[in-house]
């Protein structure tokens, strides 16, 4: 029942998406409050299929939060995704971005739902992943991931406007200097929630795998993302083209995150359960 | 300002630029070489793969400490040079920032900010300063008014000492590498396998040094539960600590919940299964003795100066059913061959058995026969046994990290100078403004007051 749910969403979310192109295109306010509100419908419904995700597995006799294998995982990035959005629609100055948003919740639905290689079945949880530490470290990290996904998609608008011949693209799209404001915040909120996800990681591995820091591959790609980020924080201190190397870094710092999210899962350790 | 100390200046922030361009610079190369140990297999996975590299290649990857890269010396260089870095950084940043706090220093305008700039043609300056003042410090705490020749600077700012709390996340970076450091030299990370009614006194480090664990534990049971679907769902070893040959401690440890005695943590890791066969050994006529065996086992013949090497435990060999297969070590001479569970059966299946397959002869190694009684599971659960008295070290470094970041980026702090001078076209108003996030918004009613003034609305 709640992969059917979800499964819908994608397309409300696609629908969203459509709206706000739209609202793009034409510049009619009325299309930008329709795709707020289709926005919510999909949030809503999202909302709804992860609880009731969480409640089956509970009917089950399984019961655990809905973060333990790839499927949950994708759905619930992109219900971190859709968070963020929804807070960027309702500032005034970042109007528009949400056309760039919105699609990547859209692609992370559609991914989960439909792709042939995922399993959506509701799965026990093996030894490893039963502890309270779980949804902590699940949620502070996946939002910590949207905060990231966020920003880059800022840095990549940011980029496009950088370049000697914006094009038409770029109009109705906020200004270089609101758009590094709202990269550098996003990173801030990214770089905490993270920062914390690293170390709910760290007191639960204490407690499952007698280390806190073992050098895992999703491990030190976590590190590796965290050190990216600190860079792209100092960055702003330096040079005169701060924006710049803040969109630069946070892009670098984009594909870090995908490596620590999805690539470790092709490299041997002991993060690797999420492939299944 | 003199020349002079205008030059100590320039030298000064180019130091600090200088130091944090190594910084940043530090942070990414860490970050681009760490790719290299998650590619590369470590530790024990590298002993196979360093098998399949080039003589030349293993050479080079060894040198280099590829195969235990967070651990090789450049890295842990690398690392230091950060930490040094950081430190210098940190210090020199902190004690200018302190000074202008603690003396009051009214900070210059940052010279990367471009600010906003309008000249108005005539006006009141008196007038106007009046009522920048008022509108500053309706929003800053701390306001100041600085005159000098031909020109006037405001400054307000808000929340400064927030501009510390970035120096917590920096001592909480290091109090955590030296939590670390200190973990892994006075701790140690140990690791067993025991099966059930079984007992240790020591534990193997990955370097597989031995370590007294100087009391001992006893294995009292080991269970795995699985789910309907087959998926494991708990291993569960039941431990007893000896001290003196006396029970001190019962606990179960099941994975995410590790047992504690005297400083040594125990944690359930996994386990094995090395299936036992029971093997009876007849000599007419002495009798028959039985072993319980398991693949890589040795033991010795009763009287005799042969030793029996167990190479294989097979629940199933080639659809023949259970088999061991053994290698007799006598004197000079080396004999290897099978003992099959159900060798009657085969016999009398297979005419010649024997003649046509020697290896499946159980009387190979005379004038023993050999016979295998059965095989079954033996599970072993593998315990980690660690001891870190860094770990108080390294929590409390997560606990500042946090503490630190949410103030640096959370607690509200806001600066803004206004500088009014005369130029050729009449009198400019230059603003800076900076905030936290950003400085968008904080120079507005400024903005406002001016353009209004300008457009004659005031």
């Amino acid at each position: 029942m709640n992969t059917i749910i979800l499964s819908w969403v994608t397309f409300i979310y696609l629908a969203a998406f459509f709206f706000s192109i739209l609202k793009m295109v034409t510049g009619k306010e009325g299309l930008g409050k329709i795709t707020y509100f289709v926005t919510i419908i999909g949030f809503t419904g999202h909302t709804a299929g992860l609880i009731l995700r969480w409640v089956e597995s509970y009917m089950l006799g399984i019961g655990h939060a809905p973060m333990s294998n790839l499927y949950e995982s994708l759905v619930f990035f992109a219900w971190t995704i859709v968070v963020f959005s929804l807070v960027i629609e309702r500032k005034e100055e970042a109007k528009g971005l949400n056309t760039f948003v919105l699609p990547v919740a859209f692609l992370f639905m559609a991914y989960a739902s439909f792709s042939p290689d995922i399993d959506t079945k509701i799965q026990p949880l093996i030894p490893a992943l039963k502890s309270n530490w779980l949804v902590g470290h699940v949620i502070t990290c996946f939002l910590g991931y949207a905060a990231f996904v966020v920003a880059s998609i800022f840095s990549f608008i940011y980029l496009l406007k950088d370049r000697k011949k914006a094009g038409s693209i770029s109009k109705g799209l906020p200004d270089k200097k609101v758009l590094e404001r709202y990269i550098y915040q996003s990173v801030v909120v990214g770089y905490i929630l993270f920062s914390l996800g690293i170390i709910t990681g760290s007191v639960w591995a204490y407690y499952a795998w007698g280390t806190y820091w073992g050098w895992d591959p999703k491990e030190t790609w976590a590190l590796i993302t965290w050190l990216i980020f600190t860079a792209a924080l100092h960055s702003r201190l330096i040079g005169k083209n701060r924006g710049r190397h803040l969109a630069i870094l946070t892009l670098i710092g984009l594909i870090s995150v995908f490596f620590t999210y999805l690539g470790v899962n092709y490299l041997p350790g002991l993060h690797s359960y999420l492939g299944s | 300002m003199s020349t002079s100390k205008k030059g100590k200046n320039n030298s000064r922030i180019w130091s600090m630029l200088l130091s944090l361009r190594l910084n940043i610079t530090l942070l990414i190369v860490i970050a681009l070489v760490s790719i290299l140990g998650t590619v590369i297999p470590q530790g024990d996975a590298a002993k196979e793969f360093g098998m399949h590299l080039k003589p030349w290649a293993f050479k080079l990857f060894n040198t280099l400490g590829l195969f235990d890269t967070y651990h090789s010396t450049w890295f842990i260089a690398l690392g230091a040079m950060l930490c040094l870095n950081l430190i210098v950084c940190s210090i020199k940043d902190f004690r200018s920032s302190w000074r202008i706090l603690k003396k009051r220093i009214l900070p210059a305008i940052p010279r990367n900010k471009k600010g906003y700039s309008l000249t108005i043609p005539r006006a009141n300056t008196e007038q106007l300063g009046t009522k920048i003042e008022n509108i500053l410090r309706e929003r800053y705490k701390r306001v100041e008014k600085r005159d000098s020749e031909g020109s006037v600077l405001f400054y307000g700012e808000k929340g400064s000492y927030a501009k510390l709390f970035v120096y917590l996340v920096h001592v909480a970076v290091l109090v955590i590498v030296l939590g670390a450091a200190f973990g892994t030299m006075f701790g140690f990370e140990g690791y067993v396998e025991v099966a059930k009614g079984q007992y240790f006194t020591k534990v193997y480090t990955k370097d597989n040094q031995e370590k007294d664990l100087g009391f001992s534990v006893h294995c009292d049971d080991f269970q795995i539960k699985y789910y309907d679907n087959g998926m494991p769902k708990e291993y569960r070893s039941d431990l007893s600590f000896l001290v003196n040959n006396k029970v001190v401690k019962k606990a179960s440890i099941i994975v995410n919940h590790p047992a504690k005695f005297m400083g040594i943590r125990f944690y359930q890791s996994n386990y094995r299964d090395y299936p036992e066969a029971s093997i009876r050994i007849k000599k007419n006529p002495d009798g028959t003795k039985t072993v319980k065996v398991r693949a890589g086992s040795v033991f010795k013949l009763p009287n005799d100066e042969t030793f029996i090497h167990v190479l294989r435990v097979d629940k199933n060999l080639m659809g023949m059913g259970p088999a061991v297969e053994i290698g007799v070590h006598s004197h000079d001479s080396w004999i290897q061959f099978f003992v099959l569970e159900h060798i009657e059966k085969l016999k009398e299946r297979i005419p010649q058995l024997f003649e046509r397959f020697p290896s499946l002869n159980p009387s190979s190694f005379k004038p023993y026969t050999f016979y295998l009684d059965g095989i079954r599971d033996k599970y072993y659960t593998g315990i980690m046994a660690n001891k870190d008295p860094g770990i108080p070290v390294v929590g409390l470094g997560g606990v500042i990290i946090i503490a630190g970041l949410l103030l640096t980026f959370t607690y509200p702090q806001k600066r803004i100078w206004i500088k009014i001078a005369r130029d050729s076209e009449g009198i400019n108003f230059t603003v800076v403004a900076t905030g936290k996030t950003g400085d968008t918004n904080a120079d507005r009613p400024i903005k406002e007051l001016l353009e209004n003034y300008k457009g004659g609305r005031v």
